[in-house]
């Protein structure tokens, strides 16, 4: 009882909207405080000014991030215009989000747990900046011998 | 350099293909000249030992989210440094963010549902956000000659036309393929710097032999088969730096270099001479095949589940028939099956054409043999049924005639044919859930199909008519993945053009038109339908068990479906043993399954494609088969949840079916109406008591016997069960235990678990 009390708790979407707020806030102050957080949406070759929004699929949740000139502001609701739309499934399956490691969030893109709309390319940098955010839960390694050296370009 | 090559010194914008020749030709002039220690043949695919090509206007992009991990992950790791990470994340991701082939075409379509149905990943998997590669240029032509006469085939061409688009054509081909010789030239001045220091040390020979090949190749014709190579090898590196290293297919090698062995051969006097050069055939052929292997294609994680363990799948074509229909077996064959046999690697993916009748059953049975030895490859065409497969789509006989396999298994005709033959990976299955559902798909819960009418209210009297239902789903799918396709390939003309590829075919230059634009001679596009038997083996039980027999009525089998068969036992039991299968060669479900296959035909032959061509129907599905399958619910043939559909054109490991029924079964299938080509894996397990020599007779009696009734292609898996269980549990042992997934070659030990499980879970055939 005490779990399903808990659980509950957590999934209420006006509550995890909330959690998921206040992260997100400490994440846009680490771009204000870390130069080095800061150089992954704004450097000498780019700079990333774009809007991406998360809601889940009956809009219990709904918030967005704008991201201009090097800074992220978090907003409560659904922008005008989003260059990004995250969408979960439900509250749960973002409680489920918790316990992973952000780069496997396209993984869910094939379960039909996540979908979006708008450029994938942002899904991506999005879910890197949330690895640099936040880091890797599990260790995944394990031996192979296939091992090869990733270069830039061709 | 902060928009690459999209402007011009004066700022104006340059046309596609010219961006994209300037860019190429950057990259080659400026690559770093490698020639490895100990390497027969110079040059190198990336500056790594073995590197990952990545393609960020492809899907280079989706790596994005693990570069912080990537090197720790369970499959497939890249070792990755921190200035690669860096470059990769502030620099070049973010320019390609927006000009990559997905994002264009969905900026230019407003968003278009067919994209968003793609990007479900479920219904179908298109390839040309990745690839549109899965081609053989006509390398013949510039192994003989070289590259020069290209080039001034294309000043000559552009000085006497006075269309604007055309003159860039030619320019932008000029570009790009001066750049190859741009990279030969730094790989000859590296040859003679390590031999000017060789010499002090010692072997100045070997370094001055590069030199001097390079001074003659790829810019003109080869003389010798190490010239030959040699060419082959460069214009192979400078391709890759163009087109995704995706199914980028070598060709029919052996017939091609034979006149070069044939050549050497003639200027050698004692068999001494002869027996060393044919040794040093051997070792040539075989650094060929590592090298081949100094690239590795750049899967994100998520693509591990959807390809697991796929190599580059550079297939190359062994033996058949040559374009008089003579046999085309020669020296050269049995030195690719020698280097085959003793190397073991997945990659090349070789393809061997048989013709019965024409080539020998010495040959068939070499081919066997190999497969024996390897476990797992070559695969082997029937020849004669893919000629008669091709020709009944308008192909040429000649043409047909010279056919070798692309990425996995399909057909393309060198250097006339831009077939993009893996365009898409088509889930039959998703239809047939959504006829089930009255449009709605049970994994994504939303109406994505048409409304077909609901079981519970009755709606189908007659299998007719849910065999109608069926089919409006299977054509309303269809047409989404073909307009999804038609607006990639819009997406390729402008962001990937291919102005080295286009040179090395018949058509562009004639043109002036680029292959991305209808160039080329023949130009259709690949489907890959997964889940043949998954449908007909539930088609069979709907029409048996509801309309023919009543054993029950549409609503229970539809409610057992939704519930797994959890609580329908004796349901599930009965479509096990009462139900006919595919496979079984049972007449009724026989005629079931050419009909399915003659509907999926037209239902694509009928549109097309935005090259103008046709859409060609296959029955393969690299290792789709497990993921879409893993992602399905229960079907009326009695699969379960979540399980894997069965791969390729391969009946279900059930009572009824063996390997003769099988044989039968598949060979039975009309060849021209899978023109994309099949994949009929078979697992064979080697009788104990039998010697090595006796399980070679009895397989090549059955392939004989299955290519001698019709049947387009067969590939082994020539391993137990229990080997593969073993090799679960103790990977360690068994680093080099290659298998047949369906249609390439993996090492076992590196599949994702479902993928190993469905391998291990197909029907054990003895013999």
């Amino acid at each position: 009882m005490k779990n399903d009390a808990k659980n509950s708790f957590f999934t209420n979407p006006l509550v995890l909207q909330n959690i998921m707020y206040v992260l997100l806030r400490v994440m846009s102050l680490k771009f204000t405080f870390s130069k080095k957080f800061r150089e992954m949406i704004k450097n000498d070759y780019n700079t990333f000014n774009k809007t991406i929004a998360i809601q889940t699929r009956d809009k219990a949740v709904k918030l967005y991030m704008v991201f201009h000139d090097g800074k992220m502001k978090v907003r409560h609701g659904i922008p005008e215009k989003a260059d990004l739309t995250i969408i979960y499934k439900s509250p749960e399956i973002i409680k489920e989000f918790a316990t992973l490691s952000p780069e496997d969030m396209l993984n869910y893109l094939l379960t039909n747990k996540l979908t979006f709309r708008g450029n994938l390319s942002y899904l991506s940098r999005f879910a890197y900046l949330l690895n640099n955010f936040i880091p890797p839960k599990t260790d995944k390694k394990t031996e192979t011998n296939t091992s090869a050296k990733a270069v830039p370009g061709k | 350099m902060k928009t690459g090559f999209e402007h011009d010194r004066e700022g104006t914008r340059r046309p596609p293909i010219l961006r994209q020749a300037q860019a190429l030709n950057y990259i080659l002039t400026n690559k770093k000249p490698l020639i490895r220690t100990n390497s027969m043949l110079a040059g190198t695919t990336t500056s790594r030992d073995v590197g990952v090509m990545i393609y960020p206007e492809g899907h280079g992009i989706t790596l994005w989210p693990e570069l912080k991990t990537i090197a720790t992950r369970k499959i497939q790791p890249y070792d990755i440094d921190e200035h690669t990470r860096e470059l990769l994340d502030k620099k070049v991701f973010p320019f390609w963010s927006d000009r990559n082939v997905r994002e264009y075409a969905r900026a230019a379509n407003n968003s278009p549902r067919y994209q968003e149905l793609d990007e479900k990943f479920v219904l179908y998997f298109m390839w040309k956000t990745v690839a549109l590669s899965h081609t053989v240029p006509d390398f013949p032509r510039i192994l003989k000659h070289g590259l020069l006469p290209v080039i001034e085939d294309a000043e000559r061409r552009k000085n006497t036309v006075d269309d604007e688009r055309q003159k860039t054509f030619y320019s932008a081909t000029e570009i790009a393929l001066r750049g190859i010789l741009h990279y030969a030239d730094h790989l000859r001045e590296e040859a003679l710097r390590l031999m000017a220091k060789a010499q002090k040390n010692g072997p100045a020979e070997h370094y001055k032999r590069f030199a001097d090949m390079l001074e003659r190749v790829p810019a003109s014709g080869a003389r010798t088969l190490y010239e030959a190579v040699q060419s082959l090898w460069i214009l192979w590196i400078a391709l890759h730096n163009e087109s995704t290293n995706a199914g980028l297919s070598l060709g029919h090698l052996d017939l091609w270099l034979q006149p070069y062995f044939e050549s050497d051969m003639q200027g050698l006097k004692t068999d001494r001479e002869r027996e060393d050069y044919v040794k040093q055939t051997i070792e040539l052929i075989g650094n060929f095949f590592f090298k081949c292997q100094d690239h590795v294609p750049l899967v994100a994680d998520i693509g591990n589940k959807l390809f697991g363990g796929s190599s580059s799948d550079q297939a190359i074509t062994l033996g058949g028939v040559d374009k008089n229909g003579s046999s085309a077996v020669n020296d050269m064959t049995y030195i690719f099956l020698k280097v085959t046999e003793m190397l073991t690697i997945r990659d090349p993916n070789m393809n061997a054409r048989y013709y019965p009748g024409i080539n020998s059953d010495d040959y068939l049975r070499r081919l066997v043999e190999v497969n024996m030895v390897t476990s797992a490859t070559p695969s082997i065409h029937n020849d004669k049924a893919m000629i008669q497969s091709l020709k009944s789509i308008q192909f040429k006989e000649e043409d047909a005639r010279q056919w070798c396999a692309t990425g996995c298994v399909e057909p393309t005709i060198p250097g006339k044919h831009f077939g993009h033959t893996n365009s898409m990976m088509f889930n039959m299955v998703a239809a047939l859930e959504m006829s089930l559902n009255n449009g709605v798909h049970p994994l994504a819960e939303e109406q994505i199909g048409i409304k077909t009418g609901s079981i519970e209210e009755d709606a189908f009297p007659t299998f007719e008519d849910f065999f109608h239902a069926f089919e409006r789903q299977l054509r309303f799918l269809a047409y989404q993945t073909i307009d999804c396709n038609n607006s990639f390939g819009f997406a390729h003309q402008v962001i990937r053009p291919t102005p080295t590829l286009s040179s090395m075919f018949e058509g562009p230059m004639e043109k002036a038109k680029d292959l991305t634009e209808g160039g080329a001679v023949y130009n259709t596009s690949g489907v890959a339908c997964i889940g043949l038997t998954d449908i007909v083996d539930s088609l069979m039980t709907i029409k048996k068990l509801v309309y023919d027999e009543k054993k029950t009525d549409f609503k229970t089998l539809h409610k057992a479906v939704d519930n797994n068969f959890e609580d329908y036992i004796k349901l599930h039991t009965l479509i096990q043993n009462k139900v006919a299968k595919f496979g079984s060669d049972t007449p009724e479900v026989n005629r079931l399954a050419q009909r399915v296959v003659d509907t999926v035909f037209d239902i694509f032959y009928n549109r097309t494609n935005y090259r103008g061509g046709h859409y060609l129907v296959g029955f393969w599905s690299m290792s789709n088969h497990v993921a879409f399958g893993t992602l399905s619910g229960a079907l009326p043939s009695g699969r379960l949840r979540y399980k894997p559909f069965t791969p390729g054109l391969t009946p279900e490991n059930v009572k009824g079916v063996d390997l003769l029924s099988s044989i039968r079964t598949i060979a039975g299938l009309k060849p021209e109406k899978m023109p994309n080509n099949i994949a009929f894996n078979v697992k064979v397990a080697p009788d104990s008591r039998d010697t090595h020599e006796e399980t070679v007779d009895q397989i090549t009696a059955y392939a004989k016997s299955y290519f001698e009734l019709g049947g387009m292609q067969m590939q082994f898996n020539i391993v137990t069960t229990e080997t593969l269980k073993d090799a679960m549990e103790n990977p360690d042992n068994y680093r080099n235990l290659l298998v047949r997934v369906s249609g390439y070659n993996a090492y076992f030990v590196e599949l994702d678990k479902d993928l190993q499980l469905e391998i291990v879970n197909r029907q054990q055939m003895r013999v």
